[in-house]
């Protein structure tokens, strides 16, 4: 229970169930596999930086949204 | 074959020089680091390999990031090594790593370990100077 006390998305990912499906998804899938290193970047505390350029925001913002190899599908 | 690297909750020996190994594939094939360091992450109790890349202000991080995993999937021929999940990119505008470069030179902190340490203000937790 205490694992899901937490703001950093890969240790959420095994309390989730989702580690091995992540794991199979890193190994065969580039797309999903670049999508997820920005997406696992984020912090909370990214809301203090006093900049983040636009081409890191659509960045992140793809690697979420995207339909078949985002980190928001299924 | 390469082995996996097993990146562990404390600071290997095997991790260090797979870091340095990936850093000269790296910029072999001409990405330019400004800064390059294990860095701990306490809240996922983990080591991650973090390269401050000027290219992700300008080219954005997907692009490093397709960058460092061709390189790492041609070092490993196909093989797990270091695994691009335990990488990350930062902007060398990033508040670390302009206190890394404003404390001394990188150059002296290479190959120096620093724990518990108050930079500039900022605190690290475990930080592991590469170059």
């Amino acid at each position: 229970m205490h694992d899901v006390y937490t703001h950093d998305l890969t240790k959420l990912l095994k309390p989730a169930g989702l580690k091995a499906a992540h794991d199979q998804m890193l190994k065969s899938n580039i797309d999903f596999n670049v999508n997820w290193n920005i997406v696992k970047d984020w912090s909370e505390q990214d809301r203090y930086k006093p900049v983040i350029t636009e081409i890191a925001s659509k960045d992140m913002y793809a690697a979420i949204v995207d339909p078949k190899n985002g980190d928001c599908h299924g | 074959m390469a082995e996996a690297v097993l990146v562990t909750e404390y600071l290997t020996t095997s991790m260090i020089d797979a870091g340095n190994q990936l850093l000269q594939k790296l910029e072999g094939s001409g990405l330019v680091m400004d800064a390059a360091f294990w860095l701990y992450h306490s809240e996922a109790a983990e080591w991650r390999l973090t390269l401050a890349v000027p290219d992700v202000d300008t080219e954005g991080p997907k692009r490093v990031y397709t960058r460092i995993l061709e390189v790492l999937r041609a070092q490993n021929g196909g093989h797990p090594g270091l695994s691009p999940v335990n990488v990350t990119v930062l902007s060398p505008n990033a508040t670390l790593v302009r206190v890394l470069a404003s404390a001394t030179s990188l150059i002296a902190l290479a190959g120096k370990r620093l724990s518990g340490n108050r930079l500039n203000g900022v605190y690290v937790d475990d930080i592991y100077i590469l170059r």
